[in-house]
């Protein structure tokens, strides 16, 4: 059997982790070519911008190898990049409404039409632009456990976790969100609203 | 991949991810894992290798008013070094030992800036202002859009006169170039003149010379804006006391304007860093908190642990409501080390 190719084992997280630690580039690159269609689509989903999502990949990226020491368990990279990536993407979306407010940012709705990829069915199209256009009023950190909750379909405690705060804190932003969701529904189903 | 039947309606949202795109952020992760000078050299080989070749002409220095209309290698009166990709519109509207403006017009520029203290260093293009303290990094402009990528150093991106992001080696930003129109209560525009420049000189190849440049009247009532940007220029040419007084002149005479908050916080810093003043610090940090914008927040709250263990105050209170609220920041250490 000398013409079997064998492919090669794939690196465990902890053990690139462990080396990136100590500075090995080839290590992060790895990581990196492993992640980073992850943390793009989390910073996509979120922010629902693709001009925002080389920045917050590469911030991300770079905080995370630079933290590598405070991670104390090498094995659990993917989490720890998530809510990197995560908080990144509230503070984007944080910094985007201020300079809209200041107006000193166009205020650019989501470009609904790149939203979604060319096999979505036709009404998952319909109501994934149609919250996203809502979610465009909603404070960043609402609108993201929204998303996390109702989309990605995270538990509360994983939620808690990717964003870095409290199960209760969690919880009060849901409700919030929620409440502005059906809100925002209710008044455009109104006639006369478009 | 998830099966299609069990595919949820977030898994559409996709993004575009080409290889070319991988390997443009790959890069700029790269370079902040680089030690500084390495770093640098890496952009330009990176950027000489995306852009095809660099035309080097026999390096002439650009003077006030040149027009780079070309691919080229060129130094500045101040001795920094500037080079244009193929298609670049740029002109020089200061070009003096202690202030050099250039505005970009469109296509990429790569500067390796000298360091020196007192001079002024900005690239404009459209409504924004990339300031610039001695550094490498690269402006790219397309269309109505610009990209910053600090290669080395530190440096300032402005619309107008407010700071929108301070960028330190491995960092970039983009956004617009142009500001939308502001329903404001004052404006942001500084008043420019023409005026012709007597004699016309011969042109090299690459960049011609320009009939005219732009000087400034000097502004009537002072605003917001204004006692901003004269704060920002003090911080950049190295006066930190006088940048501390304007910081806090701002947020005394204009305690309800929007840049009154991120005022309090650069007075923040400057005091405790800069002028070694815990108290005024804590006290500015006091109104930065209590009138910031959220994004500052984390960075205000990390320095109010340092200024309280400066002071000699209890900053252990503090310190666990930072690391409790912001268990992965980048700060942590920071904080954890200024009070143990």
């Amino acid at each position: 059997m000398d013409n079997v190719v064998r492919l090669q084992d794939r690196v465990d997280d902890g053990e690139l982790v462990q080396r990136a630690q100590r500075g090995d580039l080839d290590a992060k690159r790895q990581l990196f070519q492993r992640y980073v269609a992850l943390a793009s689509a989390i910073a996509f989903r979120l922010t629902g911008h693709d001009s925002d999502l080389e920045d917050i990949v590469q911030d991300s990226f770079i905080a995370a190898f630079a933290g590598l020491d405070r991670l104390a368990e090498p094995a659990a990279f993917r989490g720890w990049l998530a809510s990197i990536v995560t908080r990144t993407a509230i503070a984007t979306l944080r910094k985007r409404k201020l300079l809209s407010r200041l107006g000193l940012l166009r205020r650019e709705p989501v470009q609904l039409e790149l939203l979604t990829g060319p096999g979505a069915p036709a009404d998952v199209v319909t109501e994934l632009r149609a919250v996203y256009a809502a979610l465009e009023s909603f404070p960043a950190e609402e609108r993201v456990t929204l998303l996390l909750r109702r989309y990605d379909q995270l538990s509360l405690e994983q939620i808690a976790e990717q964003t870095g705060t409290s199960l209760a804190t969690v919880k009060r932003r849901l409700v919030r969100a929620e409440a502005r969701l059906h809100k925002h529904f209710a008044t455009s189903d109104k006639p006369g609203k478009p | 991949m998830r099966p299609a039947a069990k595919r949820r309606p977030i898994d559409h949202v996709t993004p575009r991810l080409g290889n070319e795109r991988v390997e443009r952020m790959w890069s700029v992760v790269e370079q902040a894992q680089q030690p500084s000078r390495r770093r640098w050299m890496y952009v330009a080989a990176a950027a000489a290798i995306a852009l095809g070749v660099w035309r080097t002409w026999p390096s002439p220095a650009l003077t006030s008013g040149d027009v780079v209309s070309a691919a080229t290698a060129v130094s500045l009166p101040d001795g920094s070094e500037l080079r244009t990709a193929e298609a670049t519109e740029l002109r020089v509207v200061h070009a003096e030992p202690e202030e050099v403006e250039l505005a970009l017009t469109q296509g990429r520029l790569q500067l390796d800036v000298s360091h020196r203290t007192r001079r002024r260093f900005a690239v404009r293009v459209g409504d924004l202002t990339v300031l610039v303290r001695g550094t490498a990094f690269t402006v790219e402009a397309k269309a109505q859009d610009v990209r910053v990528q600090v290669a080395r150093g530190l440096v300032e991106v402005r619309m107008r006169q407010v700071v929108l992001a301070s960028l330190s080696a491995g960092q970039s930003w983009s956004g617009p170039a142009v500001a939308p129109p502001v329903e404001a209560e004052e404006s942001f525009e500084e008043p420019v003149q023409a005026v012709a420049t007597p004699e016309p000189t011969p042109s090299t190849p690459g960049h011609e010379r320009r009939p005219a440049r732009r000087v400034r009247e000097k502004p009537a009532p002072e605003t917001a804006a204004m006692l901003l940007e004269r704060a920002n220029d003090a911080r950049l040419a190295g006066d930190a006391r006088a940048a501390a007084d304007l910081y806090q002149e701002l947020r005394t005479r204009f305690p309800r304007d929007p840049r009154a908050g991120l005022s309090a916080f650069e007075l923040a810093r400057i005091s405790l860093h800069a002028l070694h003043d815990p108290q005024r610090a804590l006290a500015a940090l006091q109104f930065a908190l209590a009138h910031g914008h959220g994004f500052a927040r984390e960075d205000a709250e990390a320095l109010e642990v340092e200024a309280l263990a400066l002071a000699k105050q209890d900053c252990g209170a503090a310190r666990d409501r930072f690391l409790g609220a912001y268990p992965n920041s980048a700060q942590r250490t920071r904080v954890a080390r200024a009070c143990p």
